[in-house]
């Protein structure tokens, strides 16, 4: 092993990518694949009970919403193995750059980002009329992978199934989440947000009540009476 | 003589699992006999290969068995041979399992035969009990045009939505890897 | 080298008004202000606090420019808040502003009550370029620098914290002197059980609404039947609610790639939030930058000190411009002193 090679758990040659917030993202393999090996942190300002609540659901929100989400028709990354004591989840290598990165970089005609935009609105859509809420919908948490453009979605930690009568305001909650992500990732590109959202109402069934839902969502931070 | 296949894990250096695919078998129904009758090696399984289609969900369900044999809480099976097909199972019920991935009946005629071996020890009895097995040796390059599509969709509940996203092998492997996580038999 | 200018701050845009004097050097040389406190159980209203504010003004303007050793013909200019907040009182403040300045005939600079915290924060602690985590009873932003403007990365998609705070201690009859979230504070040193309350983090926003309710019944049901004291309610409150704070802040930080945390407003001055995010800080390997209940708690200098900033570029309006607005985003003004 290489000096920057760490052993996580039982899994050695672990080659560090990114720490995030959440946690630590490993490069290495697994099962002589090219894999990722997600780690998260105990977080020493939560008291522990919520630490260990909060960990442990959301490494289980996590596989469980890749799970919808394929159900649902939606590229994830293929779950290799779950390791519990050391809260990581070990996943397949996604081939691709993230969505955020494919943005800045600008190297695409403007077809492939009618296309790349119009994907993640439909893609969206799916899993919200399948009653499957992200919750974490940013630039960055989409791979695209050249030529094809086909689209992967990963982090699903702060992923849920939202129940009926709370349908609209998650769903809206959800889109609104991502519209701020694409504007203060994207502040030099406006407009790409409303093409996803054009590509979201076409495929879903239930766009009145999750649109204006949203609506709602998104003035309130406009009409919040600020006081203090 | 049938070509073994070397699984080695890199979470368990030292052990390997050693993976022999027959088939035509004739002798399904007997071999299984012998498992119930505990007359096997504990480190031996024998499984019915048409619900598997690759050698990566032995990898997972190895790296599993190993994992949980070297843990505080243990196997939940008796035996690495038999948690290493519960666990191929992806189900949470052991004699589900066992019964399914077992190779009872006399119409199961392609047959994984697997067993764990650890560097440096020398058992008796070895895991390698290919001589019980009445059939033809083949590749486990074979195993997917061996194994039965429908019945490993049905056994899983693989959806054609889930395989427009990933190979079979995938799904399988997706639902090894994270059945403590997932509900029974919907896999959501 | 000339004398530095001298600006004189009028903030009262919720239930504290303060008039403070800070020169362009960065001396705050006088920061008084009141607090219109409403009995146990009750919130101030926009009338009440309006009235409240009319009656103590011009005794805390004449106390200011006393503490400062300062006449009027010292002032060179004078701030004031143009928004966000509640209207009667924002206008009552405004309105003695804009005699003055017509009076003292000097120009007058409009400042954003947010903008207002943020750079006060900076000037007090030292703090370059950190996110900003602004926490109130009427906002609740996580705010990074960028291009001229302070840009909100993640906020309340409902309530803000500090109105979260100040209905649970209405909940518990805790008294509002000097302030609701105080006296969760103390309180919540006493308690020992941790009891579970709903947690909801969404992307980089927050919600409050679901604790919110779970403190309105649940914990009322458990204070009845004995289960759970009021100290063990403020103590398992601040600890759910703050970690969405932090976790926020902390997604933040990481999109950003930045590593220090200022956090300002009123529920900034709780030392139990500021631990909580040092510590987190700190394993980032970056710095936890607060302040006082001074500069915490709505003041005139935090109005004073931008209005200085902004006057230095130019940017005064006349009389007639003086309006206030009860909505007025914290990205919404240029912030033309920030060259980075």
């Amino acid at each position: 092993m290489t000096e920057e090679e760490q052993v996580v758990g039982l899994v050695p040659k672990c080659k560090l990518v990114c720490q995030g917030a959440e946690g630590r993202v490993f490069e290495t393999r697994y099962f002589k694949r090219r894999a990722i090996l997600k780690q998260r942190f105990d977080k020493m300002y939560r008291h522990p009970i919520l630490n260990k609540k909060l960990t442990r659901q959301r490494l289980g929100m996590e596989v469980k919403g890749m799970m919808k989400a394929r159900k649902l028709g939606i590229r994830t990354p293929t779950v290799l193995l779950v390791d519990t004591e050391t809260n990581s989840i070990i996943m397949d290598r996604v081939e691709g750059i993230t969505v955020k990165d494919w943005l800045r970089k600008g190297k695409y005609t403007e077809e492939e980002l009618g296309r790349v935009l119009s994907a993640i609105g439909t893609q969206v859509a799916a899993m919200h009329d399948g009653s499957l809420v992200h919750g974490d919908l940013t630039t960055s948490n989409i791979i695209v992978r050249e030529p094809s453009l086909e689209l992967t979605f990963i982090d699903f930690g702060l992923s849920f199934n939202t129940v009926a009568q709370n349908g609209p305001e998650d769903k809206g909650v959800d889109l609104y989440v991502m519209e701020r992500a694409f504007l203060n990732a994207h502040a030099d590109k406006p407009g790409l947000f409303d093409k996803a959202l054009e590509a979201y109402s076409q495929k879903t069934n239930q766009w009145k009540s999750t649109f204006n839902r949203y609506s709602e969502v998104r003035m309130r931070g406009r009409k919040r009476s600020m006081v203090g | 003589m049938a070509s073994t296949e070397t699984i080695t894990f890199e979470s368990h250096p030292g052990w390997t699992l050693q993976a022999r695919f027959f088939r035509d078998v004739t002798n399904a129904e007997e071999v299984g006999n012998l498992i119930v009758a505990g007359k096997l090696p504990v480190k031996t399984s024998v499984i019915n290969a048409k619900l598997v289609p690759d050698v990566l969900p032995l990898y997972a369900a190895g790296d599993k068995t190993l994992r949980a044999h070297k843990s505080q809480k243990g196997l939940t099976t008796r035996t690495l041979g038999s948690e290493l097909v519960f666990n191929l199972s992806g189900s949470k019920h052991i004699r589900e399992a066992l019964t399914k991935f077992g190779v009872k009946s006399k119409d199961c005629t392609s047959v994984i035969l697997a067993w764990f071996e650890k560097e440096g020890e020398m058992e008796e009895e070895g895991g390698d009990v290919s001589g019980l097995v009445k059939g033809s040796a083949g590749a486990m390059a074979d195993l997917a045009s061996a194994a039965d599509i429908a019945e490993v969709r049905s056994h899983y509940n693989i959806t054609d939505e889930e395989l427009s996203t990933s190979s079979l092998t995938d799904c399988v492997v997706f639902r090894i890897g994270a059945k403590d996580f997932l509900d029974k038999k919907s896999g959501k | 080298m000339g004398k530095p200018t001298i600006c004189m701050g009028f903030e009262g845009s919720a239930n504290k008004i303060g008039v403070g004097i800070v020169t362009s050097d960065g001396d705050i040389l006088a920061n008084p202000r009141k607090t219109f406190i409403t009995p146990p159980g009750t919130g101030f209203l926009p009338r009440e606090t309006a009235l409240h504010h009319q009656q103590v003004i011009v005794p805390l303007v004449q106390e200011c420019l006393k503490e400062a050793n300062l006449t009027p013909k010292d002032i060179d200019c004078l701030a004031y808040t143009k928004g966000p907040g509640m209207g009667a009182p924002l206008v009552s403040t405004a309105v003695v502003m804009r005699t003055l300045a017509q009076i003292w005939k000097v120009p007058i600079v409009p400042v954003n009550h947010c903008v207002g915290h943020i750079e006060m924060g900076r000037l007090v602690t030292g703090a370059v370029d950190p996110i900003v985590l602004y926490v109130s009873g009427g906002n609740t932003q996580v705010i990074a620098y960028s291009e001229k403007r302070y840009r909100i990365f993640g906020e309340t998609i409902d309530i803000a914290v500090g109105n979260c705070l100040d209905r649970f201690a209405r909940v518990l009859g805790l008294s509002n002197d000097p302030s609701p979230g105080y006296n969760i504070e103390q309180l919540a040193k006493e308690g020992s059980q941790y009891i579970e309350m709903p947690y909801n983090v969404k992307g980089m926003d927050v919600s409050f609404s679901g604790i919110l309710s779970f403190a309105e019944d649940t914990a009322v049901k458990l204070l009845k039947k004995g289960t759970a004291t009021k100290a063990d309610l403020c103590y398992s409150f601040q600890e759910t609610v703050f970690a969405m704070l932090v976790e926020i802040t902390e997604r933040a930080m990481a999109h950003c790639n930045t590593q220090d945390v200022l956090i300002v407003g009123g529920v900034g001055c709780n030392k139990r939030l500021q631990a909580m995010m040092k510590i987190m800080a700190d394993e980032r390997g970056g710095k936890l930058y607060a302040t006082d209940e001074r500069y915490c708690i709505d003041n005139g200098a935090m109005i004073a000190w931008p209005g200085l900033l902004a006057f230095g570029q130019g940017d005064t309006i006349p009389v007639e411009e003086s309006t206030c607005t009860q909505r007025y985003r914290t990205d919404d003004p240029v912030i033309n002193w920030r060259d980075d």
